[in-house]
């Protein structure tokens, strides 16, 4: 199967489900959760669905395009389900077998995992769904973002693309992938991988993004005053991504680290707050866990 | 889960008295029932010639006797099972529909009987009924109608589910014994996968697959590893314990097409092998010497400085031990080893797997060119970990581990940092666990408190607790773990205490204690010692005489000639049983104090300790004040119990 196709094809299995299909955010991201069709549409009580692909860019994963497996930009597609169905778990097998996944040939598993966006104040409970030992979704039931509670609860399924073309094409390197009949992955991705892969572990100006982080949670927290969340999540984004790049090129200590993270997710849960109720919480927050890691 | 045993269905009837009003006013002067009697009567249900009398110590009342029917076991059960799984403590529970319900994953469907009839259980949205499911995938998710457990068992056997998790290990456990033998190998033990498969799957088979045998240029422990944290696999190795380029999954299929499951387990380990070569590879270019540097900006932990701190620290507490034990030879081994323990917190490869801490800082000292002994010692510094773990294999690991447990434990303790109930979030009780085994196992007598003392140094600038306080907590501490310890050796308890109360800043002082105790306990010399040296403790008690404090004994004013004899056996004892302890030869401390029972028993049968004149009665005190601290010397026997 092609790449394209597998996409293709599993957003017209759930625009069949009733989803919206969506398209990628244009604001470098580390997973499909950030994107705002997820992210602002989880919260507050309205039912959605809705399906995107989404490009995820994790500086630190990259490997200058020499490992078969991991890259800094993969691609997710990430479907919200709100609220969550009871049949969702059947729902879910169905989509794998439209894309030629016979259940019975294979050893799939539900293991429990609970998925955390630090930056994000997101969390929620599920299971890495494993087929023949692959990670190849993250089924999660959403459970807070931007610190508040979620109600109704949402599913949110992220289906790993790459891994699990690899898988459908038995193909052991990602760059062996076709992309379509005459394109292959490493046509359209190679050189990416190793441009990206120099700029971020070797390049990556660091006094020029310590400088853009906090240009960049400048103008958020100035637009939150403002109320204008929706350019103001942009800019929570791009201090990720800024945080992200920093990161994979060494640059921050692990004292840095987490008070970074904690400084995006003040941003995320302000953010949050405001788009739900118009109020500002920065007065009265600190109440959050401390972040563990960045997604 | 185990079948539920016969019970009644019913609990028995049993009456309730309900009491009213007082008979004064329950009747008017013609014996007739007054408006209070009426009312009563109506708000039980019955005619006022129902009701009886009670008579109590505030007088006599009008009553109801009720009788209460009893309820249905199934009444009960619908009420009690929902909280009792409400009342489940749960590590980490979700919601997922309107109601709100916690739990740890959905719930989809309740089976629920009792005695072949649904028991009416509600949790969530959902209410129990007499179906299950079979396995999701390999049975279709096929519904089944139960009737009773076995049959429960059954159904959902047949439907590719065993509920039995001791039968899915037993099945496991014989899949991968069958598939290594299969391969020529053996498997490489590891009770903690086999339980946590066995919970992973509802139709356990086993599945065996190859890797590349280039990537056997990685260390074992690192494949391992690798196959055990990523894949849940287990490794086999050949009879002379070299890996086989193999694994066995564990997987939940029934067989049918384990080719291609084995083909997608694989490609999926060959991904997992190329990044831990990759880590391999890329962490060998930077020497462990220059992480040193990198120490410095990763902080141990709040309050106690950055990683490098606390190797200077581990370095110079180390230093500090290898003077105490007279093994110069070792010095600079154990210097280099600490200062390069912590290094391989920098690597990619602990970063990814952090058990292996330690271990590959072994391992990439090893292949660097490093010393043996110092790798060697870097490798095993963490050691013991769980209580199954061996301790370090020579003595430079085995201070350095030491060094860098009395490290963390005076670091926590002088922040009062103290684990309690099953909080212990540090593992400082593993910590101090390690630090005894290690003294026992190399049979290092030690002084514990001095080794804190000097540990104190170190965090003294983080610390917000006195030297005294944080030794008191960590003596506790210690004599705690030591406690569950020697328990768990096979010494009695009231041996360990006999001993503890008295000697607990080395352990290995404070076994040998234990087993001369233990060889002596059933002597009948013993047993009576034990109950004058109880008797001793309570006079003194009584008298508010402080047994630890100094004594001043005036021969001259003894009266009888018991207490001159127990006076001298006690003076030429006493310097024996020091002399004996300091040559470890406490059978035959004990055996002197157990000599001392004649001049006791005859010292009881014929003095009065509590003489009219004070200062005959202050020197019979401080006699057995004398006695007593002589005893104390061994083991404080008053703990012990009669047997």
């Amino acid at each position: 199967m092609w790449f394209q196709q597998l996409f293709m094809e599993l957003l017209t299995f759930w625009a069949e489900q009733g989803c919206v299909i969506h398209l990628p955010y244009d604001v470098e991201k580390g997973a499909g959760t950030m994107n705002p069709e997820t992210f602002f549409r989880v919260l507050g009580p309205d039912p959605y669905r809705v399906a995107y692909l989404e490009p995820s860019r994790r500086p630190a994963d990259g490997r200058y395009g020499e490992n078969p497996n991991r890259v800094q930009k993969h691609h997710q597609l990430q479907v919200v389900l709100k609220s969550s169905p009871p049949e969702v778990q059947s729902l879910y097998l169905k989509s794998l077998e439209t894309i030629g996944i016979d259940l019975r040939g294979h050893d799939i598993r539900f293991e429990e995992d609970n998925w955390e966006s630090p930056t994000l104040g997101a969390w929620g409970a599920g299971w890495q769904v494993l087929l023949d030992g692959l990670e190849i979704t993250q089924f999660t039931y959403f459970q807070q973002a931007g610190g508040l509670e979620l109600n109704p609860v949402s599913v949110e399924l992220t289906y790993g693309l790459e891994r699990i073309a690899m898988f459908l094409s038995h193909r052991s390197d990602v760059f062996d992938l076709e992309w379509n009949a005459s394109v292959g992955y490493r046509d359209l991705r190679h050189a990416d991988e190793v441009q990206f892969s120099r700029y971020n572990f070797e390049f990556a100006d660091i006094d020029l993004h310590f400088g853009w982080f906090n240009d960049y949670e400048k103008e958020a927290d100035r637009l939150i005053e403002k109320g204008l969340i929706l350019p103001a999540y942009d800019y929570c984004l791009k201090c990720s991504h800024t945080f992200n790049v920093l990161d994979a090129r060494g640059a921050i200590s692990v004292s840095e680290r987490t008070g970074m993270i904690q400084r995006v997710r003040a941003l995320a849960c302000r953010i949050a707050q405001r788009y739900l109720t118009g109020e500002d919480p920065s007065e009265n927050s600190g109440t959050e866990n401390e972040p563990s890691e960045l997604n | 889960m185990s079948p539920p045993r016969g019970g009644a269905a019913t609990q028995p009837a049993r009456s309730q008295v309900i009491t009213g009003p007082p008979l004064a006013i329950a009747f008017d002067r013609d014996g007739r029932p007054t408006a209070a009697a009426l009312g009563f009567a109506r708000k039980n249900q019955v005619e006022v010639e129902a009701l009886s009398r009670v008579k109590t110590q505030k007088g006599s009342y009008l009553a109801y006797r009720k009788q209460v029917p009893g309820r249905g076991a199934r009444d009960i059960l619908a009420e009690e099972i929902p909280n009792a799984i409400k009342g489940l403590e749960l590590p980490k529970s979700m919601r997922w529909e309107a109601s709100q319900f916690l739990f740890l994953r959905p719930i989809r469907w309740i089976l629920c009987l009792f005695d072949g009839q649904v028991v009416p259980v509600q949790l969530a949205s959902v209410r129990a009924g007499d179906r299950t499911y079979g396995h999701r995938i390999l049975a279709g998710n096929r519904e089944a109608v139960v009737a009773n457990f076995a049959d429960y068992r059954q159904k959902l056997r047949e439907a590719d589910v065993e509920i039995d998790s001791v039968e899915r290990l037993r099945r496991i456990q014989a899949g991968l014994e069958e598939a290594a033998l299969g391969q020529g190998g053996h498997l490489v033990e590891d009770r903690r996968l086999l339980q946590t498969v066995a919970h992973l799957n509802e139709h356990p088979g086993v599945v065996c697959g190859d890797f590349d045998p280039e990537f056997l240029k990685l260390p074992a422990e690192v494949l391992i590893t690798v196959m055990r944290e990523h894949q849940k696999y287990f490794s086999l190795q050949d009879r002379e314990g070299n890996l086989l380029p193999k694994f066995l999954a564990v997987v939940d299929s029934d067989g049918a097409c384990s080719a291609q499951i084995q083909a997608g387990h694989e490609r999926v380990l060959r991904a997992r092998l190329s990044d831990a070569a990759f880590f391999w590879e890329s962490d060998l270019k930077v020497s462990l010497q220059d992480r040193i540097g990198l120490l410095k900006k990763i902080t141990y932990q709040r309050n106690l400085g950055t990683l490098y701190d606390k190797a200077l620290r581990i370095k110079g507490l180390s230093r500090f031990m290898v003077k105490g034990m007279q093994h110069p030879e070792l010095l600079s081994s154990v210097q280099q080893a600490a200062e390069l323990c912590k290094t391989d917190l920098t690597t990619e490869m602990v970063r990814e797997f952090s058990n292996l801490q330690g271990v590959m800082g072994g391992l990439y000292g090893r292949a660097q060119g490093i010393e043996a002994g110092v790798s060697e010692a870097i490798y095993d510094h963490y050691l013991p970990g769980a209580s199954e773990d061996g301790v370090p294999r020579g003595l430079a690991g085995a201070i350095v581990a030491m060094a860098d447990k009395l490290d963390t434990l005076a670091g926590a303790f002088c922040l009062g940092l103290i684990p309690t109930g099953s909080r212990d979030p540090l593992g400082l009780r593993r910590q101090a666990m390690g630090l005894i085994r290690i003294l026992l196992e190399k049979e290092l007598g030690l002084s514990c408190e001095g080794m804190l003392a000097r540990a104190y140094e170190g965090v003294r600038s983080f610390a917000d607790r006195s030297l005294e306080e944080t030794t008191l907590t960590f003596r506790n501490f210690l004599k705690d773990r030591m406690r569950f310890l020697f328990r768990e050796q096979g010494y009695r308890y009231d041996e360990i205490n006999a001993v503890l109360e008295v000697c607990w800043d080395n352990p290995v002082e404070v076994r040998k204690r234990l087993g001369a105790i233990a060889g002596m306990r059933e002597s009948s010399d013993f047993q009576s010692l034990a109950t004058s040296f109880k008797r001793i403790k309570n006079i003194l008690l009584k008298a508010g005489i402080d047994p630890r404090a100094a004594c001043a004994i005036d021969p001259a004013r003894f009266a009888t000639p018991e207490e001159n004899l127990l006076h001298s056996r006690v003076v030429a004892i006493d310097r024996r049983i020091s002399g004996a302890l300091r040559e470890g030869r406490h059978e035959a401390a004990l055996g002197m104090m157990a000599s001392l029972r004649p001049a006791v028993d005859s010292f009881f049968d014929r003095v009065l300790v509590m003489d009219e004149d004070p200062g005959v009665r202050k020197n019979r005190l401080a006699l057995l004040t004398f006695l007593l601290q002589t005893f104390l010397k061994v083991a404080d026997v008053s703990e012990m119990v009669a047997t």
